[in-house]
C-alpha cells in the first residue's frame, strides 16, 4: 500500500491549493485519470471548480473513504446499518447548504465525476421538487413560465389519468 | 451564476434529478414547468424507466392507454396495482392487465391484484403478452382470483430466458394455477404460493410446480408457500440451493430428507408450523436437520397455536442464527445452550421467562425477545456477556430503562418497529 500516504497537490480556478491523500484525491475519476496521466507529483489543476466548492467536495470524498474503510473493519452484520446511519447522519448535514452553492456542487461532482456526490446532491434536488405544484416550483427554482395558457391546457391533458 | 440555475444544469444531470421525483409528480407537474422540461419530458426515455399505474375508478383507463402508446416503450420497470373498486364495470377489470401490450421491454413488472374476484382476466390472452418480454428479468405476480389457469409448461413463461427473479401468489376458489416452465434457466429465486379458498379435487397446476421445480437447476432460494406437505425429497438435485421456505399445507413437521445432504451450499432453511407438535414428530425434525451440514441460519416459526414441546430436543450445532418466533415456548431449550456458533438469537412472541443462572449464551451479539411478558431483560444480561444489540417491544424497552443505567458505548437497545405498529 505505497500509494496511501501520497499527498497529491489539487490548484482550484481561483488559485487556492489543497493537499490531500492521493486515496480521496482519486474518488474523482477525473482526477485519477489526470494523476495517471501526470503522475501524483505533478499539481493538478482544475479550472471548473471554486476553491469553496472543491473544498466541499474534498470534505465529502475524506467522509466517503473514512465510511469505506470502516465497512472494510466491521466483523458483524448489523454494525453495517449503524454505519449507514452515522454517513447518512453526517450526509444530512452536509447538504445545509444554500440552493446556489447546491447548483456549483452538482456541476463540479459532475465535472470532477464523483459518482457518488453527484447521486446525493440529485436526490437532494428530487426531494426539494417532490410535493410541490408546477408553479411552487417555478417560484421555488425562478424558472421562467414559457408556455401559453393554450400550451398548458394541451400538456395537461396530454399527462393527466384521473378524471377531473 | 444565475438565478435559474437548475434549466442551466447539463441536461444529463438535470435527467437525473428528475428521474428521481415520485412518479406521478413526474409525469404531471414536471412536464408543466417549462418547455424545456415538457422536451425532456417528451424525449427521454430515462425519465420513463419506471412507472406506477393505480387501477381504480378514478382513473381513466384510456388516458392511461394513450399515455402508455407514448411512452411505454421506455418502461423498464412497471407497477400495477389493482385496487379493490376497480369493479367488474370498470374498462380497468377488463383490460387493466391488457396494457401490457404497451410495455413490451420490461425488465421488472409486478401485478398486486386487490380486487378479489372481480378481475376478469382473459388468461391466455392477458398473460400470453409474457411470452414477448425477453427482457423481463423480475416478475412478481400477487393475485386474487375465482379462477384462472394459465400456460403449460411451454406457455407462456417458456421464453423468458432472462427470468430472474419469480414471485406468484395467488389464492383462487377453484382448481387452477399458473404454470411454471422449467425453461427457465436463468431463474435464481422463486416464491410459490397457491392458496385455494374452495374445494379442489383436481390440482394441476400444484403438481406441475413441484416436478418442474426440481429441474431449473439454476436456482438459489426457493419458497414453496401452501403447496407441499413435506420437504420434496428431489429438491436434492438443486445443487445451487443456498435458501428454502416452506409453509405447509397441512398441520405437523416437515421432515428433511437425507437426500438433501446433497446441497452442498445450502445454509439458511425456514419452516411454519400451524399445530403443536408431537414428541416423536419434533425429534425426528430436529434430528433430520443435521442431514444439513451447511445450515447456518434456521427459522422455525409457529402461529401461536403451535406450542413447542418442552422435552429435550437437539438442534445442529453449527448453527449461528436462530429463530424460534410464536411457538409459545415457555421454557428455554437446553439444546439453546449447546450452539456454540450461536450469534444471533429470536425468541420474538413466545412465553419465555429469563435465562436460568448458570446458562450462558457465551457468543450471542443480536437477541430479539419482543413480547415476552415474563422476560426480565435485566437479569439476563449476565449470561450474555458479548450481546451488542437487543430488540424488545416499548412496554419491555421502558421496564428495562429503568432497572438497567449504565451499558456498554457499544451497545444498541432497539425498539422492535413492527410489533409497536402492531400493538
Amino acid at each position: 500500500m505505497a500509494g496511501k500516504a501520497v499527498e497529491v497537490k489539487l490548484y482550484s480556478c481561483d488559485g487556492e491549493d489543497f493537499r490531500v491523500p492521493s486515496t480521496v484525491a482519486s474518488r474523482s475519476e477525473t482526477v485519477k485519470n489526470m494523476l495517471e496521466d501526470t503522475g501524483e507529483e505533478d499539481a493538478v489543476p482544475l479550472p471548473n471548480v471554486h476553491g469553496r466548492t472543491l473544498s466541499l467536495v474534498l470534505d465529502f470524498c475524506k467522509r466517503l473513504v473514512q465510511y469505506e474503510k470502516d465497512l472494510q473493519d466491521i466483523t458483524e452484520d448489523f454494525q453495517h446499518g449503524q454505519l449507514d446511519d452515522e454517513f447518512n447522519a453526517w450526509k444530512q448535514d452536509f447538504l445545509d447548504i444554500d440552493q446556489a452553492v447546491l447548483y456549483e456542487l452538482i456541476m463540479a461532482a459532475n465535472f470532477l465525476n464523483v459518482a457518488e456526490l453527484l447521486d446525493l446532491c440529485c436526490k437532494e434536488v428530487a426531494r426539494l421538487i417532490k410535493g410541490k405544484s408546477p408553479e411552487e416550483i417555478r417560484a421555488y427554482f425562478h424558472i421562467k413560465n414559457d408556455f401559453t395558457p393554450q400550451e398548458e391546457e394541451e400538456v395537461r391533458r396530454e399527462n393527466q389519468w384521473a378524471f377531473e | 451564476m444565475n438565478r435559474s440555475t437548475l434549466s442551466l444544469l447539463p441536461e444529463e444531470v438535470l435527467l437525473q434529478v428528475l428521474s428521481l421525483v415520485p412518479f406521478n409528480e413526474r409525469r404531471t407537474s414536471i412536464p408543466l414547468v417549462c418547455k424545456q422540461f415538457r422536451g425532456l419530458a417528451r424525449g427521454s426515455s430515462t425519465l420513463w424507466s419506471n412507472c406506477t399505474i393505480c387501477a381504480r375508478p378514478c382513473k381513466s383507463y384510456f388516458r392511461v392507454m394513450r399515455w402508455l402508446s407514448n411512452h411505454g416503450s421506455a418502461v423498464k420497470d412497471l407497477d400495477l396495482i389493482i385496487f379493490e373498486d376497480a369493479g367488474p364495470q370498470q374498462a380497468w377489470a377488463r383490460g387493466a392487465v391488457g396494457l401490457l401490450a404497451l410495455t413490451p421491454n420490461l425488465q421488472k413488472l409486478s401485478i398486486n391484484d386487490g380486487s378479489q374476484d372481480v378481475l376478469f382476466f382473459r388468461a391466455e390472452y392477458d398473460f400470453g403478452c409474457l411470452r414477448d418480454m425477453q427482457h423481463l428479468r423480475s416478475l412478481s405476480l400477487i393475485l386474487g382470483l375465482s379462477s384462472l389457469e394459465v400456460g403449460t409448461e411451454t406457455e407462456p413463461l417458456r421464453y423468458l430466458t432472462a427470468l430472474e427473479h419469480l414471485d406468484l401468489r395467488i389464492s383462487l376458489s377453484e382448481a387452477g394455477g399458473f404454470y411454471i416452465s422449467p425453461h427457465l434457466t436463468a431463474l435464481q429465486q422463486l416464491t410459490y404460493m397457491c392458496l385455494y379458498r374452495g374445494r379442489c379435487g383436481r390440482v394441476p397446476a400444484r403438481t406441475n410446480v413441484l416436478e418442474v421445480v426440481t429441474r431449473i437447476r439454476s436456482l438459489r432460494h426457493l419458497k414453496l408457500i401452501h403447496l407441499v406437505d413435506h420437504v420434496p425429497e428431489r429438491l436434492s438435485s438443486l445443487q445451487q440451493l443456498r435458501s428454502f421456505e416452506i409453509d405447509p399445507d397441512r398441520q405437523g413437521v416437515c421432515m428433511i430428507p437425507p437426500a438433501l445432504s446433497k446441497c452442498s451450499l445450502l445454509s439458511d432453511v425456514a419452516f411454519y408450523c400451524m399445530s403443536k407438535p408431537g414428541k416423536a414428530d419434533w425429534q425426528e425434525f430436529c434430528q433430520s436437520l443435521h442431514a444439513l451440514k451447511g445450515l447456518q441460519h434456521l427459522t422455525i416459526a409457529g402461529t401461536r397455536l403451535s406450542q413447542l414441546p418442552a422435552f429435550d430436543w437437539k438442534l445442529p450445532g453449527q448453527i449461528e442464527s436462530l429463530q424460534l418466533r410464536r411457538l409459545d415456548m415457555a421454557t428455554w431449550p437446553a439444546t439453546v445452550f449447546n450452539l456454540d456458533c450461536l450469534s444471533a438469537l429470536d425468541v420474538g412472541e413466545d412465553k419465555l421467562s429469563s435465562i436460568p443462572v448458570g446458562l450462558h449464551l457465551k457468543h450471542l451479539r443480536i437477541m430479539r425477545i419482543s413480547e415476552n411478558p415474563q422476560l426480565d431483560p435485566s437479569t439476563s444480561l449476565t449470561a450474555m456477556p458479548q450481546l451488542q444489540r437487543l430488540v424488545m417491544c416499548e412496554r419491555q424497552h421502558s421496564l428495562f430503562s429503568k432497572s438497567v443505567s449504565v451499558l456498554p458505548d457499544s451497545f444498541r437497545l432497539e425498539i422492535d418497529p413492527c410489533l409497536c405498529n402492531y400493538l
